[in-house]
């Protein structure tokens, strides 16, 4: 064994075995329920006729990202009984969506992609300016994903993080690939069981080790900043991450995608029921990296503190779960990234704006390979290991600034493109300087604000009545 | 100003959370048997 990897949490070709075995199930069941999409809407949207169980599943594992299990005990370790809160309040974000999802339904039932209902409520340039946000950030999603994968599989069991990365994508990939949203929202539910099944096994078995008296004692003593309620940072970081949230599911088509993917009735409570479950993961996840105090476990680097905590408690068993949970969210996220970003480039870039693909063979045959490309692009950006995640970040304030005009173009007549075009721009740029002066726990709030503020003023001074007809009579 | 959150509040909301992620399971696995029961999966 050699010295990086007796600094591994599990054995190389235990990693191996467990990436092979999971790998080769996803692509298997992929392609059995991607034999379902015969017609380009299968492919796209899953026939259109999602039900509750597989709706709530989809919504909830697509947003239990690697962050959600590895960045939870993270927020918890450096900022305590608040930073697990405020991860959890990303879920408020899928509750909001539930209306709005009745709304979209209404508003235009054969839509496919969240650009659709852009280009038609506010025109071409708040269009292509929407476009470039979602995609930007849809891409530093994606290479975030792929880039912290790669790393976690390196630290978890020593696999090389161009191994691990490629793997990751490539399984991913080629189950997309055959199986469209179908293959998608499958093994979603499954990697759902999987993730849920994990986190309380793993929480549980830490509370049998240790309990929660002596690991509040061990916080009141050497951090007492953790339990303090008075957190400025924390409770700051509370507000962005929820605003964060906000902007990242009202704009992305991850979400879009599947409010038209599933029955019109099912819809909204499937997204309510979604975010009701998401809320106690990142608590659940994050609340055992405040044990490692009272556990005496020496957390030198805090973005593996979960694994570090579960292995110590567990021994391999507990790297092995973690492993398979961190693999299952992995998954759960890129594939839904994968599909929605691929419908997005097909949808609004390839067929509404330059012409390409004029009947449904054709469209599968072009989504089939933006899937590839985006796969590829993936890969390249991964392999040189930018840092990403920063890159994340920053796109904080620029889907926060897309909120308001999201809602404002679902629920007031009276929002107008030019407020939309400078809501975005606006809160983007005073978002970004944020950011920078401030610190990243404020830019999405300030962008939020602006945004709003700007929606607010032009929808004051501008009194023009949108007719709601326009959007479903020129879906088609 | 240190303030600290009392010890209930901290195990309440850790406790309570497991036990949402765990009914969470047991919900969803509901969800789908009555689907797939009533053929309303897809």
């Amino acid at each position: 064994m050699s010295e990086a990897d007796a600094n591994t949490i599990l054995n190389p070709t235990v990693g191996w075995i467990l990436l092979l075995l999971f790998g080769a199930a996803w692509i298997g069941l992929g392609i059995y329920w991607g034999r379902r999409a015969k017609s380009f809407d299968g492919f796209m949207l899953a026939g259109r006729n999602v039900g509750m169980a597989l709706g709530s599943a989809t919504a909830m594992a697509t947003w239990v990202t690697s962050n959600t299990v590895m960045l939870a005990p993270v927020f918890a370790l450096e900022k305590g009984i608040w930073g697990m809160l405020a991860y959890s309040t990303a879920s408020f974000g899928l509750l909001l969506f539930a209306p709005l999802s009745a709304r979209i339904r209404q508003l235009i039932p054969k839509g496919y992609t969240s650009g659709d209902f852009m280009r038609l409520r506010y025109g071409k340039f708040a269009w292509v300016l929407f476009l470039l946000i979602t995609v930007v950030y849809s891409m530093a999603w994606l290479v975030s994903m792929g880039t912290a994968g790669g790393k976690l599989l390196e630290t978890l069991s020593g696999i090389p993080y161009v191994n691990g990365m490629t793997m990751i994508l490539f399984v991913c990939v080629v189950y997309t690939l055959f199986g469209g949203l179908y293959a998608v929202i499958g093994t979603d539910f499954i990697q759902s069981i999987i993730i849920l099944i994990g986190v309380v096994l793993v929480g549980a078995l830490v509370l049998v080790k240790t309990d929660m008296s002596q690991v509040y004692q061990s916080m009141e003593l050497n951090q007492p900043s953790l339990i303090n309620v008075l957190m400025p940072v924390a409770l700051l970081s509370l507000f962005n991450n929820m605003f964060f949230g906000f902007g990242e599911v009202f704009h992305n088509n991850v979400w879009w995608s599947r409010a038209y993917a599933m029955r019109k009735d099912v819809a909204p409570r499937a997204f309510f029921v979604s975010g009701l479950l998401w809320f106690p993961i990142p608590i659940a996840a994050g609340f055992i990296a405040l044990s490692a105090s009272a556990l005496g476990i020496n957390v030198v680097d805090p973005n593996t503190v979960g694994p570090l905590v579960a292995s110590s408690v567990l021994g391999k068993s507990g790297a092995i779960l973690v492993f398979i949970v961190v693999f299952c969210s992995l998954a759960s996220s890129i594939d839904s990234l994968l599909a929605a970003t691929s419908d997005l480039l097909v949808e609004d870039v390839g067929r509404k704006m330059l012409g390409v693909g004029q009947n449904e063979d054709q469209l599968r045959m072009v989504s089939k390979l933006v899937i590839c490309g985006l796969g590829i692009l993936t890969w390249i950006l991964c392999a040189r290991e930018m840092n990403l995640l920063e890159i994340l970040f920053l796109s904080g304030p620029l889907v926060a600034s897309a909120i308001w005009p999201v809602l404002g173009g679902l629920y007031w007549k009276r929002a107008s493109s030019t407020g939309a075009v400078f809501a975005m721009i606006l809160g983007s740029v005073v978002g970004l300087v944020a950011y920078y002066k401030l610190g990243w726990y404020t830019a999405s709030l300030i962008s939020a604000a602006i945004s709003m503020g700007v929606m607010l003023i032009f929808t004051s001074f501008q009194k023009q009545d949108f007719d709601w007809n326009t959007i479903s009579n020129n879906s088609n | 100003m240190h303030l600290p959150i009392p010890a209930f509040i901290v195990t309440l909301i850790v406790y309570g959370s497991l036990l949402g992620v765990g009914v969470g399971v047991v919900v969803l696995l509901r969800m789908f048997w009555k689907d797939w029961k009533e053929g309303k999966l897809w």
